[in-house]
């Protein structure tokens, strides 16, 4: 998996299941958001198969993907000349033709999808006039109204402060465990992460891909070995990361 | 909806008075009640008036209609497209390769048979299109892409310069006049050829309002909803290759209409789905070339100025304004 031929990530094989939180962590330019598009099927793999209920990525039509996958970019829309209520309706985009207008069930799913996240209040406002966080949660909104198994999201907290990404925690936990969504998203905050993901996936240094059982993680000392910074310490008791010499 | 077919209405309504007035004005003026009394079966008093408007100023009033929507609406497919404000087809030098198309043309086979205008027209601006869609993928700023526009207009330019140099002074004038613009040089025949492929070219963006729509969140999410990147950009440079080259061999390269358009339209509408925004702009574009074309008539003088002085002196102060503002705003 990689750009132009060129692979990035290798020997990569795991498998995500229905209900399942997974978070995918690993410093900038290792291949996160590589190996996001490469699931979205916007980039091409230099070689593999990426199954989707069993069928090739590739033997699947856009729109029939579409249906099954809903993606957040790192792109905040900011500069997008819209209403957050026509941000929301082009996840609607799949289900109907290009002249279909949005049908009862569509707005419906458009409302309910804003209310989801908590930005009804905000479907008139124009994108750029909102906030960071609201913005994230409108572009959460689009993907949910997409009515997708599969969630990808790509550092949807990047732009949050913590009480919004701790909003965004609860809300992305209970959409796999609720609706038994599959939502796999990349991160840089291994204190969230530890706290929702079932299993985290970790990309080293040397662009090894690790797949990592969350609790056993908490529980060991593995997670000191992989910060390898004199700064820092693994606490497994307080189940968090201390910084030395303070 | 309301609201659009209110506008819609509005800007046709607008759009027959200019009509009108593009039909009666000139060198010589035909009084309105005689114009009414023609359509209720009534002849002119002067039989000059007559031909005037059946051979000359409705086929012209009718070309401006058509060119002005054709180019206001490549221009905003290609502001969607490339996600860029300032694209457009002359700005981005589209309008140049049809020119370098038709020079080589007619400059080096000085008899041309009958399409062969704009299809050399067609090949030119191709080729510029597809080196500004590697281009944009090469370039993240705008004014990059716009600088590349205006570079890719004077290589054209000098080339067409170096053509000149070696043809006859008729071959020359005959270009000139071409590249001043006008849409007083189609007759009925061609009209016969160039509304058909532009009002299809026109249905056929609005076909893809869609997908269009769904271009503004950028690429990525275009696809992440079921578009096809490839289908689409193949669909974008077909179309705008042949509406741009259409015009442009009709009627000249006519400057600043397709990008200055989209924006007119924006200052009034916010939406940004195109279903709404590409009949507006159309109706706009018609609206502007038909202005303009009354403007060129230099109403109470005896000339005729080139039409694409006048898109100039309006459009080129629009592009500075945009840039002005938008470096205001940072």
């Amino acid at each position: 998996m990689g750009y132009q031929g060129k692979a990035v990530l290798s020997e990569l094989n795991f498998e995500v299941h229905a209900g399942e939180l997974i978070c995918l962590l690993g410093a900038n330019g290792k291949g996160k958001s590589t190996l996001l598009k490469t699931l979205m099927g916007i980039l091409p793999m230099v070689s593999g198969e990426v199954l989707l209920n069993g069928k090739s990525l590739n033997s699947i039509s856009a729109e029939d993907k579409a249906k099954e996958m809903a993606v957040v970019l790192t792109d905040s829309l900011k500069a997008v000349n819209m209403k957050a209520e026509e941000v929301v309706a082009t996840g609607r985009y799949p289900y109907f033709s290009w002249n279909a207008k949005l049908s009862a069930t569509d707005t419906e799913c458009i409302k309910s999808s804003l209310a989801e996240v908590g930005a009804l209040h905000l479907s008139k406002r124009w994108m750029m006039s909102l906030s960071d966080g609201e913005r994230q949660r409108v572009i959460l909104a689009r993907a949910l109204a997409q009515q997708t198994a599969i969630l990808l999201l790509d550092e949807p907290t990047a732009f949050l402060d913590l009480a919004h990404t701790m909003e965004l925690s609860v809300l992305l936990k209970q959409l796999s465990r609720e609706e038994g969504k599959s939502v796999l998203m990349s991160t840089h905050d291994w204190g969230t992460a530890l706290q929702i993901a079932d299993r985290i996936f970790w990309i080293d240094e040397n662009s090894c891909f690790h797949i990592l059982n969350t609790k056993e993680l908490i529980e060991g000392d593995r997670l000191h070995k992989m910060l390898n910074t004199p700064f820092g310490t693994w606490n497994p008791s307080l189940g968090r990361f201390e910084i030395n010499g303070l | 909806m309301n609201k659009t077919l209110l506008r819609i209405l509005l800007l046709s309504l607008v759009l027959l008075v200019l009509f009108i007035c593009d039909i009666l004005l000139g060198t010589v003026t035909i009084p309105l009640n005689e114009f009414f009394g023609f359509l209720n079966g009534a002849s002119f008093s002067h039989p000059s008036y007559e031909a005037i408007i059946l051979h000359y100023r409705l086929p012209k009033a009718l070309t401006a209609c058509f060119a002005g929507s054709a180019l206001a609406v490549s221009g905003l497919l290609m502001q969607s497209f490339f996600r860029n404000p300032l694209a457009g087809p002359y700005v981005l030098g589209i309008s140049s390769g049809a020119s370098l198309g038709v020079a080589l043309l007619l400059l080096f086979f000085s008899s041309s048979f009958m399409l062969s205008v704009p299809l050399a027209a067609s090949l030119g601006s191709f080729i510029v299109l597809i080196c500004m869609i590697w281009a944009s993928k090469k370039f993240n700023s705008s004014v990059s892409l716009l600088i590349l526009g205006l570079m890719i207009s004077y290589l054209t330019g000098a080339l067409v310069g170096v053509l000149q140099y070696f043809s006859s002074s008729e071959e020359i004038q005959s270009f000139v006049l071409w590249g001043m613009g006008s849409f007083a040089k189609t007759q009925w025949l061609d009209l016969q050829l160039m509304l058909p492929v532009l009002v299809l070219g026109l249905l056929f963006a609005y076909s893809r309002s869609k997908a269009l729509n769904s271009l503004l969140l950028g690429e990525s999410y275009a696809q992440s909803i079921g578009v096809s990147l490839k289908t689409i950009r193949r669909e974008i440079l077909y179309l705008v290759g042949i509406l741009v080259a259409w015009v442009t061999a009709y009627c000249g390269p006519i400057a600043f209409v397709g990008m200055a358009v989209p924006h007119l339209v924006r200052l009034g509408v916010a939406e940004s789905d195109h279903k709404i925004t590409i009949p507006l702009v159309a109706l706009t574009g018609a609206c502007v070339a038909l202005v303009c074309d009354l403007l060129a008539q230099a109403p109470g003088l005896d000339i005729v100025l080139p039409i694409n002085s006048i898109t100039s002196l309006f459009g080129a102060p629009f592009v500075i304004y945009y840039l002005l503002k938008k470096n205001r705003l940072g």
